[in-house]
């Protein structure tokens, strides 16, 4: 389980919280399997994350890598060793940024390969 | 690295621009009908409408992702009575700024449309965190995000020919160009954007913000305006959409992020939300190649 962002989140993953709005409504139960119409219902309302049953993000991170070849992966990692020598990336921020650029070049090779 | 051009100061920079356009006057009549309580949404939509450019893209902004409004909002009128006067003042400010800089830089060895994407993510970049601060008025971060690298241009512009030597420095050193640009000029392109708002008589909090941007040890001089576009322009870089002409992710003022008060867990929804308001609004709101 784990709380993933709306877009890594699929068809066919369980709810493991109630889905509440800002106002305090309650948009969808824990237990709900979630269908493509209520993804695109999520993200109209404003939703950004959600938690799930049985798939963490470190789990999603692994799947995204696992799409990827070594060499490639390599070659991320050095043209953001590059981009980042210059900052601290010992610093909680820094890290987090390098974590999501990271995440997000994987996921746009994963979809390049998925559609094409 | 020692200052090779120290006949050159913040002053001479800014009187060289020969070509810059003073600042629009509709911003000076934006700002008049703000200080003055009996105005009314449809004086602003008079003013702005002398302007169609302005009004073209003003409308299409609102209308974007970049508000994410259902309806479709079709005057200027309107527009001031759903987003409000001091928003659509700073958006007046930002796009016509955005304009005057449309001659500029095409001799540099900065492309100036990656120039303007960096600028352009970055406001973007710090409205959404004007937004998770719970902001008045967010669209002020929106505008010194987009200007807050201004000072280069300027720079590159008047003195062509010492900011190659800081490119140069900056290829045999692997430094920060701000290092460089310091080694050549005393200052940097931070100092010249702050001295060059001010020449326009924009407020000092903006003014202030964009001359401390790359202050990463100076935390005594910081404002909640400069602590977002620190950090705006750092994931901007990390986010490698346009160029700055730094190749390399500045340096993280330590404190700046905790000044602020946000949580570690809205960085991944905010850059969502930079991406795709980015995408949304890249095509009309860049400035267009000038015809020749
Ligand atoms: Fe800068
Ligand atoms: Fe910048």
């Amino acid at each position: 389980m784990g709380i993933l962002n709306i877009n890594d989140i699929e068809a066919g993953m369980v709810l493991k919280d109630d889905i509440i709005n800002f106002q305090g409504t309650l948009l969808l139960n824990a237990g709900a399997t979630l269908a493509e119409k209520h993804l695109n219902a999520l993200r109209a309302w404003g939703v950004t994350e959600a938690n799930v049953v049985d798939v963490s993000p470190a789990d999603l991170e692994e799947k995204n890598s696992d799409l990827v070849d070594e060499e490639t992966k390599g070659r991320i990692e050095r043209e953001l060793a590059y981009l980042f020598q210059k900052t601290n990336t010992e610093d909680p921020l820094i890290a987090e940024i390098y974590r999501l650029v990271r995440k997000r070049r994987l996921r746009s090779l994963c979809n390049e390969k998925e559609s094409g | 690295m020692k200052k090779k051009a120290d006949e050159i100061t913040i002053n001479k920079v800014i009187r060289r621009l020969k070509n810059m356009p003073s600042i629009p006057t509709v911003i000076t009549k934006v700002s008049e009908i703000l200080d003055d309580p009996r105005s009314c949404a449809a004086d602003f939509g008079r003013v702005i409408s002398g302007d169609q450019a302005l009004t073209a893209k003003l409308l299409r902004l609102v209308n974007s992702a970049f508000y994410g409004f259902p309806g479709k909002i079709d005057t200027v009128s309107r527009a001031v009575t759903i987003i409000g006067f001091r928003p659509l003042r700073e958006l007046v400010l930002g796009t016509s700024i955005l304009n005057m800089f449309k001659g500029l830089g095409d001799n540099a060895p900065l492309g100036v449309q990656d120039f303007w994407k960096h600028s352009m993510v970055c406001g973007i970049a710090s409205r959404v965190f004007g937004i998770y601060k719970r902001e008045e008025v967010p669209e002020r971060f929106f505008v010194a995000g987009l200007l807050h690298d201004i000072g280069r241009m300027a720079l590159l512009e008047s003195c062509p020919e010492q900011y190659n030597e800081v490119f140069a420095i900056v290829k045999e050193e692997s430094c920060l160009v701000t290092e460089a640009e310091t080694a050549v000029f005393g200052f940097t392109h931070a100092e010249v954007g702050k001295k060059l708002l001010l020449h326009w008589q924009l407020p000092s909090s903006l003014a202030n913000a964009v001359g401390f941007h790359h202050d990463a040890e100076r935390p005594g001089r910081s404002s909640s305006l400069a602590d977002v576009i620190h950090v705006a322009d750092i994931i901007t870089h990390a986010s490698s959409l346009g160029a700055s002409g730094e190749q390399f992710i500045p340096p993280l003022n330590p404190h700046a992020w905790g000044r602020l008060g946000l949580k570690m867990s809205i960085l991944e929804p905010a850059m969502e939300k930079i991406y795709e308001q980015f995408e949304s609004i890249a095509d009309f709101m860049l400035v267009e190649k000038q015809e020749d």
